[in-house]
């Protein structure tokens, strides 16, 4: 698959073809159609991660606009695409990608842009999520962002009282059978690239640092003892003592493991790590627009963003929800020194989906990604 | 008449058979000599997945497989065992031993793993009571996140898949058989091996069928209880999910598939050439 081969001749199917052949009842069914449609109210179809629903469908915000929420939820970010692509376009109000998903989307034509004059609360979003450059494509913002975190080293402080000051460090053989890995392909490589290679964009790699990348990553799963599934399973991992510290982490795990009875810390190694940032983007033909931006608005309000912060302990953007956040709530993620945060963890952009000169692609990252996986 | 008659009742089991297995097993087999290239799908046939299923996960197949063998024969016979107490020695016990082994499928196979979790961690139940009892000073890591953790776990999950079809077929064999046998001389380890076992032959067969293809195509077990370790299930599911990539998911299921079927054979051989001797 590498980047100079032309595409195929014959007969090519995209992935909407390809749903539509095989499961076309099936699709409609999963994207909320028909048979989920309330008849009265403006019915918003919303796909999204499980829980990002929640913030605009908490309390009576939704019965007092008359709008009823049709739900799909999703496994992974690619489920977006495939939906919008398998026939959701014209039927599918909002969809909440990662922000390295934004700019594939606009490429694919199945978002539009933000009307930011119809989401007044963009305003009370700090700017480092406001302004990241993922979300902005051609001078025009194409997701409310609402939700974040990054990808540090969490640990055990019973274990280690202080974290290694480099991820290189958990090469070391004090930590050998200590560490968790999560298998997160994306947040790995990011990692995996920003150490091996030196890089400050890992995203934009060539084949050979995409190697070295591998190969660190693979030493880094022969130090470790496991490769957990999930979040819930590495912090349970942490918490049962099986794991002392974590190669890639999430700031929230801090909650999980203190609900299981484990307190741990996290720390933001010097090469820094990887940052998330979830958006409501609006699609591409959405048929209820002015329910859209109702929405886009609320998820971002204080009401929502305290909602998500103290349920689904989410990180928020909206600096006076963070304001009037709880203590406890607020102390789990570092607001009190955001500005800085991009010297801890960046918002890295998608490795290229076509090629780009001598960059790998995201096929040849996910190709690569399955050596690790069978090593 | 009768025949053509057969033949319709027949028609609407066959009919789903063919829509359900037949078919998409053949578009399986068509799709494993498609290609993806950048999430576009094309019918320009190759052999190219089949060639990176040999060259770069042969491996994972390898390992895949001797598991599966290792999990369906430590399972066949505790199944064996099982099924022979509960036939031959439990008496007026026996359904309620069959009925322990039907109450287990109750349980969840999440529960199942989870509790191996929970039974076999550093601060798990074995090592606290290992530790509690002075047995060790530090506890054994090597329970959880291994090979036999995988194992133990999917015998569990899988043994009543294995006492079932023993059990039914040695139903089949009558007291009076093994009456005549002792009553010939045989003592008891030549009644198990020349009575016994050939007449159950297709039940430890079916015992082994079942729980090797379970354990070859499972994926979640080695994800929760393996720690890093990877089953050839856990690099198909994510061709048929975030690496879009079904022509190479497809290959690697024909070729597991196949081996598949070649084991379970090789068992079928091996059970007939002992049961001729």
């Amino acid at each position: 698959m590498g980047s100079d081969k032309s595409k195929p001749s014959g007969l090519s199917l995209t992935r909407r073809h390809f749903t539509q052949a095989l499961a076309a009842t099936a699709a409609a069914a999963a994207i909320g159609l028909p048979a989920t449609r309330a008849r009265a109210a403006t019915s918003v179809n919303f796909v999204g991660w499980q829980g990002y629903d929640d913030p605009v469908a908490f309390d009576d915000f939704l019965k007092s606009k008359d709008i009823t929420l049709n739900t799909t939820y999703i496994g992974n970010n690619d489920e977006i695409v495939a939906k919008l692509r398998g026939g959701g376009i014209g039927t599918i109000d909002i969809v909440t990608p990662y922000m390295g998903y934004i700019p594939l989307l606009v490429k694919l034509d199945l978002i539009q842009p933000i009307d930011v004059s119809r989401v007044p609360n963009l305003e009370k979003v700090m700017p480092i999520f406001r302004n990241d450059p993922n979300i902005v494509v051609d001078g025009k913002l194409y997701g409310v962002p609402f939700t974040w975190g990054g990808g540090p080293m969490v640990y055990d402080p019973a274990v280690f009282a202080t974290p290694p000051a480099s991820w290189k460090d958990l090469l070391k053989p004090e930590f050998t059978g200590k560490v968790g890995m999560m298998d997160d392909p994306l947040g790995n490589m990011m990692i995996g690239a920003l150490v091996a290679t030196g890089t400050q964009t890992p995203t934009k790699i060539n084949a050979a640092q995409l190697e070295q990348t591998i190969d660190f990553l693979i030493e880094m799963k022969k130090q470790s003892r496991v490769v957990a599934a999930s979040w819930g399973d590495l912090s349970d991992a942490i918490a049962r003592g099986d794991v002392a510290i974590t190669f890639n982490g999430w700031e929230t795990m801090v909650k999980f493991c203190a609900d299981k009875g484990k307190a741990v810390k996290y720390a933001y190694p010097s090469e820094r790590t990887h940052a998330w940032l979830d958006n409501y983007c609006i699609a591409k033909d959405a048929p209820n627009l002015d329910a859209a931006y109702e929405l886009c608005n609320r998820v971002i309000s204080v009401e929502g963003q305290k909602r998500l912060a103290e349920v689904a302990i989410q990180a928020i953007v909206n600096a006076d929800a963070v304001a009037a956040l709880p203590a406890d709530i607020r102390a789990l993620y570092p607001y009190d020194d955001i500005a800085d945060y991009g010297k801890k963890a960046s918002f890295f952009g998608f490795p290229p989906v076509e090629p780009e000169g001598d960059l790998t692609t995201f096929s040849d990252w996910l190709k690569a990604y399955e050596r690790f996986k069978a090593a | 008449m009768e025949n053509r008659s057969t033949y319709w009742l027949v028609a609407p089991s066959a009919l789903i058979f063919c829509v359900l297995f037949i078919a998409p097993m053949a578009f399986f087999v068509v799709l494993s000599f498609w290609q993806v290239e950048y999430f576009e799908l094309s019918t320009e046939p190759t052999i190219s997945n089949y060639r990176d299923v040999f060259a770069n996960y042969w491996h994972v197949m390898g390992f895949t497989v001797v598991v599966a063998t290792a999990t369906a024969l430590l399972t066949t016979a505790l199944g064996f065992i099982f099924a022979f107490l509960a036939r031959f020695r439990a008496g007026k016990w026996a359904q309620v031993l069959l009925f322990i082994v039907l109450i287990t499928l109750f349980g969840g196979y999440l529960m199942k793993i989870y509790a191996w979790k929970t039974i076999l961690g550093n601060e798990g139940v074995l090592n606290s009571a290992l530790m509690a009892a002075g047995i060790i000073s530090s506890p054994i890591t090597s329970l959880l996140y291994s090979p036999q953790a995988v194992v133990l776990t999917l015998m569990h999950f899988s043994l009543p898949f294995a006492v079932l079809p023993i059990y039914a077929s040695m139903r089949g064999i009558a007291d009076s058989e093994v009456e005549a046998a002792r009553d010939l001389g045989a003592r008891r380890w030549p009644i198990l091996s020349t009575v016994i076992v050939p007449r159950c032959q297709s039940g430890i067969v079916a015992a082994f069928s079942f729980v090797f293809l379970m354990v070859g195509g499972d994926y979640v077990t080695p994800l929760l209880v393996g720690g890093k370790l990877t089953m050839i299930g856990n690099l198909i599911a994510p061709q048929f999910g975030a690496q879009f990539n079904w022509p190479l998911g497809a290959a690697m299921s024909i070729v597991m598939l196949i081996a598949a079927v070649v084991i379970i054979y090789l068992f079928r051989l091996l059970i007939a050439l002992w049961s001729r001797q």
